[in-house]
């Protein structure tokens, strides 16, 4: 009778890395060689069709899988016990790498790789301030992950692999918003940027050069957008007027031109019942099925705190809302906070995070 | 090319002996290098696998050279075939097939074979049954590594 002891270590490797992400656990508790093995190389994939994310509720971060099949709509979120119960604030995705804001007096910050389960925590060069606004990204030329540090006095960057900061050279003028969303890919960070006379444009932080990059073109300039990705391949955009939704997707993205092509659009008319006092945060778009999922906070009259709320919306007029739970939560200087689902989806990797190793449990 | 050479002859490790298409054949990497090597005749030894997964190799490299030239309508049959083809071996065979696609070099094969162990495989149970792996953690270790991937949803 021949058994998997008979195959060699690669046929192994072979087998195991085709065995589905909520195995890992399973995965590497079966003996101790296959959890050394899973150290080396990627074990377990994601199923199609399954979105998995990482997202801060309640000052917890938690792992949120999606199951999305057509209008199939299945959300479950689940809140880790990590980094001994410290609050956080906001999490951030970047191939592989989650990096956490703390939500304490003196900000911290702190990088986990998920697959690997190692952490380092991020020294300032002084100290970080409750403005600060954090971005991360990776270098194209070595993959080495960055975090750009901005607030109103000081721009500075972090490389995760030489563990310092860089005073930017050039002082961005113009402010970044990132309650629009926003979105790292290929590396470098697409956000919104407000000039002095607040009109809101399209532009990135390319992590490779180490600058902001020029202002890039929106579907259209008028109107209210909310950014986000397609499978972390292109960009998406969600444009909303008084009477419509229209849903975006860059066909072409360069240095200094992007081209969008429109995906789907969305009469609000007959919605009035489920989009009224609905604040539209994040999206997430399933490109092959046409189906967009799109989450918010939801206040009515009736309610005195927001819903965590998701939107699926389908062609034909197919529209669902789905209850997620209620979003109030104050933080420690007793201002609310409302954290989106976020839908970018997790791929682990085996980056090495550079430092001293600090296993978390 | 007369008739004969369009046949080929592959024995197993217990001397069964198959005739074959020589286009069914080449699907394997191995038997196309022996055969451009011309280090070998019209029959080649094959000391690595039986006659019973022999057969079965065959019987897949068959199924294959038919239908990879019949264009896309196939390709959903092919797969449903693929899917049936596994359904029913039990391990030992399905760990045999894996041995023999790997020696054989038929990437498709190994593919389809190793996908199928996977997917019989999804619990920390299951590993340790269906695989026959003995578990060689302490009960607090294996909490730990459970911890730890508390994030993958283990369900």
């Amino acid at each position: 009778m021949t058994t998997i002891s008979d195959l060699s270590g690669d046929l192994v490797g072979e087998i195991l890395t085709r065995v589905p992400l909520p195995s890992l656990s399973a995965v590497r508790s079966t003996c101790k060689s296959w959890n050394a093995l899973s150290k080396t190389q990627i074990f377990g994939k994601a199923a199609r069709k399954q979105f998995l994310g990482f997202m801060v509720m309640n000052f917890k971060v938690c792992s949120m899988r999606l199951d999305l099949q057509g209008y199939f709509f299945d959300l479950s979120i689940k809140p880790l016990h990590i980094f001994n119960q410290v609050e956080i604030a906001e999490v951030f995705h970047c191939y592989g790498l989650l990096l956490c804001v703390t939500n304490e007096e003196i900000t911290r910050l702190v990088v986990w790789n998920p697959y690997s389960s190692e952490t380092r925590w991020i020294q300032p060069v002084k100290s970080f301030c409750r403005d600060d606004m954090f971005t991360f990204g990776y270098d194209n030329n070595n993959r080495n992950h960055k975090i750009l540090r901005l607030n109103a006095y000081i721009a500075e960057i972090y490389d995760c692999n030489s563990n310092s900061w860089t005073v930017l050279d050039v002082f961005p003028a113009l402010k970044v918003i990132n309650y629009r969303g926003s979105v790292s890919l290929k590396g470098n960070t697409y956000f919104f940027r407000e000039t002095i006379t607040k009109d809101i444009f399209l532009s990135y932080f390319d992590f490779t050069a180490e600058k902001f990059g020029p202002h890039l073109d929106l579907p259209s300039e008028s109107c209210s957008h909310v950014l986000s990705c397609v499978r972390d391949e292109k960009l998406a955009s969600l444009l909303e007027t008084s009477e419509k939704l229209e849903f975006w997707i860059t066909t072409k993205i360069d240095t200094n031109l992007v081209s969008w092509n429109k995906f789907l659009s969305v009469d609000k008319r007959p919605l009035t019942r489920f989009l009224d006092g609905f604040m539209t945060r994040t999206f997430l778009i399933d490109e092959e099925k046409k189906v967009v999922v799109v989450s918010g906070f939801r206040s009515t009259r009736t309610n005195t705190c927001p819903y965590q709320t998701a939107h699926i919306i389908g062609e034909n007029g197919y529209f669902k809302c789905v209850n997620i739970g209620e979003a109030r939560k104050t933080d420690q200087l007793g201002y609310y906070k409302y954290n989106p689902l976020v839908f970018s989806s997790y791929v682990p990797s085996l980056v090495q995070l550079k430092g001293e190793n600090e296993v978390i449990n | 090319m007369s008739k004969s050479e369009k046949k080929i002859v592959l024995k197993s490790l217990d001397n069964e002996a198959f005739e074959v298409e020589k286009a069914v054949a080449l699907q394997s990497q191995t038997i196309w290098v022996m055969c451009e090597d011309k280090c070998v005749g019209n029959e080649i030894p094959l000391e690595n696998v039986t006659g019973q997964i022999l057969a079965k190799v065959i019987d897949y490299c068959k199924k294959h050279a038919v239908v990879d030239g019949d264009g896309d309508e196939s390709s959903e049959e092919l797969k449903n075939w693929d899917t049936e083809f596994t359904k029913n071996m039990d391990q030992s065979t399905l760990f045999n097939m894996i041995l023999a696609a790997n020696y054989l070099n038929i990437k498709s094969l190994l593919n389809l074979t190793c996908q199928a162990v996977a997917d019989k495989t999804k619990t920390i149970d299951e590993f340790h049954t269906f695989l026959n792996i003995e578990n060689n953690f302490t009960p607090e270790e294996e909490a730990q590594i459970c911890q730890e991937n508390l994030w993958a949803f283990d369900d």
